[in-house]
């Protein structure tokens, strides 16, 4: 019987030089078949509170349509079948974004300490076919069309194995 | 006065936003105007709350130059503070209010959406040319799926400020975007940014086109796997073909798109493993290039001239005679290598292959490629057809009698295309367009459709088959 088509995350760890963090990930595909999978971050979110570093890779969840320069698609990486390879995802030791608020004169920014994170909330979306974007025309947002790509999302919560601060 | 750039180089901002990239981009928008004796040209005020303003005394005559002139001399009245438009240059680690890292790309706010707690208009855009990777986009005039071009960010910061003009000026078009297409309001700042590529000197942006690439040697999919590595490139001209009547053509119909969807559903079971036979082996990497690939994209053309071009059978066998003298590795095809490309393709273990991996080819493609109707009829019967041709040639028969046996054919492969559940699924006004389409791009003739209306109107509702068979009399 052919072994369900599921990317599984295994070993997570978490590594800080002081200049940036590295995020490692170990993805194994136990199906027969090349598994495709984002191999770029789309979000991050930071919980100073629960000290949790979310790293989202993939497209749910995020806001459809913005005025911006470029949709830039993700790169992908291929999981060959009975087999895994270690994503290798730089990270920012502290993330900026601009505070919320309203009718300010002038933007604030403010930083979330991601270095602190003990916590890894990971999300990666995979498919068994490569992502090709979507020609037709008055379809869906290009967003969507990585949102449908996805045939399932690999999840990994929990600690890190290794944190060094 | 109405343009700034955000500072907060003493606060939380320090590290994080780059107000001094800002500068620098902005003065190559004006063309380094540093002024010419009457007009001061470009310069900036000292920090006032966390704000520095722009300040422009245009002397350049260039469109880049003429829109900053506007946007930092006009008060566009977005709020009482005079402050119209901020810049945020922001670093590598920037996220927006979902979390959406801005890293390679710009967005401009208008008042009042959650990702601006500002009255004014607001740009944020990346500083770190995507943390040193670039950002590649459609280069005018090539086809979809390429992004060959870089997208350097005083351009994106240029994009930005049209959005930001429109925004302040109270005109923006709609953003709505489908697919890679690019909303008007986008279609318009694309076209903006050209102007500022021209002064750059840097091609023409594809103003059609919204989607990049992280970096230009990568490719947003593993497009044509097989051929990508038997060429040796995914930009190599026989991948561009392909990529170019797949989402140029094929994929743009509702029927197409499902095709592909089937087709990549199966084509991508086995096809990394054929990738990783070539890895092992040269010779097989070059069999493959010289007896598919080749006679594949060669096969493609024919068909398009069949179908679409409508040639005669005349003019279909010249086409076939110079394709096969444009290329060695159709003209040098003995009838041996026409034997084992056929025996390789349809599992025929009686016939010997050349090599051992040659073998363990075609017992791939026997249990995991054969068994699919799509990969059948969009792949190895297409270069079944073209090796069948070239053994008629090198049998003698004359052009005309191998342009008439092709066009026969294709008319037959035609009918044979498989059909999916999608087609119960369109619209009376959808399968119309299908239609449509199908009668522009794939059967030719009163007779093949008669033949494809028969197939369709077996499997769909009462109501559509109604359709069919009025249009084509199935």
């Amino acid at each position: 019987m052919a072994t369900k088509r599921e990317l599984k995350i295994g070993d997570v760890d978490l590594q800080d030089d002081a200049a940036k963090l590295t995020l490692r990930v170990s993805l194994q595909n136990q199906s027969g078949r090349t598994l495709h999978a984002y191999a770029t971050p789309r979000a991050l979110r930071y919980d100073p509170a629960t000290k949790t570093l979310e790293v989202q890779l993939s497209d749910r969840g995020l806001q459809q349509t913005r005025l911006g320069s470029i949709f830039l698609h993700p790169k992908f990486i291929a999981v060959d079948p009975n087999s895994a390879v270690t994503l290798e995802l730089p990270l920012p030791r502290v993330i900026a974004r601009i505070k919320p608020g309203q009718e300010e004169i002038a933007p604030v920014v403010e930083e979330l300490p991601a270095y602190e994170a003990n916590r890894i909330d990971l999300e990666i979306a995979y498919s068994g076919t490569p992502f090709y974007p979507d020609p037709r025309p008055g379809t869906k947002s290009p967003r969507q069309v990585l949102i449908d790509w996805a045939e399932g999302v690999a999840k990994y919560s929990g600690r890190p194995t290794e944190v060094k601060h | 006065m109405t343009l700034f750039v955000a500072a907060d180089t003493s606060g939380a901002g320090l590290g994080n936003v780059f107000p001094m990239s800002a500068e620098v981009d902005l003065f190559s928008i004006s063309h380094q105007d540093l002024g010419d004796g009457v007009h001061k040209g470009f310069g900036e005020n000292p920090p006032d709350n966390n704000l520095i303003q722009v300040t422009y005394d245009r002397s350049d005559p260039g469109i880049p130059a003429t829109r900053l002139d506007t946007l930092v001399n006009t008060n566009f009245g977005v709020n009482v503070n005079d402050v119209d438009v901020i810049i945020v240059a922001a670093g590598a680690n920037f996220t927006l209010s979902d979390g959406t890292l801005t890293i390679g790309n710009g967005f401009t706010f208008p008042v009042g959406v959650t990702d601006n707690p500002t009255g004014s208009v607001l740009v944020v855009y990346d500083t770190s040319d995507n943390n040193g990777t670039g950002i590649c986009v459609r280069k005018e005039g090539d086809g979809a799926g390429t992004f060959s071009i870089e997208e350097p960010e005083n351009v994106i910061l240029y994009h930005e400020l049209s959005h930001a003009f429109h925004l302040a000026n109270g005109d923006p078009l709609s953003s709505v975007a489908s697919g890679c297409t690019a909303s008007p309001e986008e279609n318009r700042a694309e076209t903006d940014e050209n102007d500022m590529r021209d002064q750059l000197g840097l091609p023409h942006r594809d103003a059609t086109d919204h989607c990049g690439n992280p970096g230009c040697q990568s490719s947003v999919s593993s497009c044509c796997i097989i051929a990508s590595v038997a060429s040796g490139s995914i930009y190599s001209e026989t991948v561009k073909t392909l990529r170019n009547v797949r989402d140029g053509v094929l994929r743009c119909s509702e029927c197409g798109f499902d095709f592909f969807n089937h087709l990549y559903e199966d084509y991508y079971a086995f096809s990394p493993e054929v990738c990783r036979l070539m890895a092992r082996s040269p010779d097989l990497q070059e069999l493959i290039r010289a007896r598919f690939l080749v006679p594949l994209t060669t096969v493609l053309d024919l068909m398009q001239a069949h179908c679409i071009e409508q040639l005669s059978a005349e003019d279909l066998g010249l086409r076939f005679a110079s394709r096969v003298t444009e290329a060695p590795e159709l003209s040098r095809t003995s009838a041996s290598d026409i034997d084992v490309a056929l025996a390789i393709i349809g599992g025929d273990s009686a016939i010997e292959t050349s090599t051992a991996i040659a073998a363990e080819l075609g017992l791939l493609l026997r249990q995991r490629a054969s068994p699919s109707p799509y990969v059948q009829w969009a792949l190895m019967r297409p270069i079944a057809m073209i090796l069948e041709a070239l053994s008629w040639h090198l049998d003698g028969m004359t052009t005309r009698q191998i342009g008439s046996h092709l066009g026969m054919l294709f008319e037959d492969w035609a009918t044979q295309m498989p059909l999916s559940s999608v087609w119960n699924s369109l619209s009376k006004y959808s399968l119309n367009e299908e239609l449509g389409f199908l009668e522009r791009t794939l059967l030719r003739t009163t007779e093949s459709r008669r033949r494809f209306g028969q197939r369709l109107v077996e499997v769909l509702m009462a109501d559509r088959a109604v359709l069919v068979g009025e249009r084509w009399r199935g």
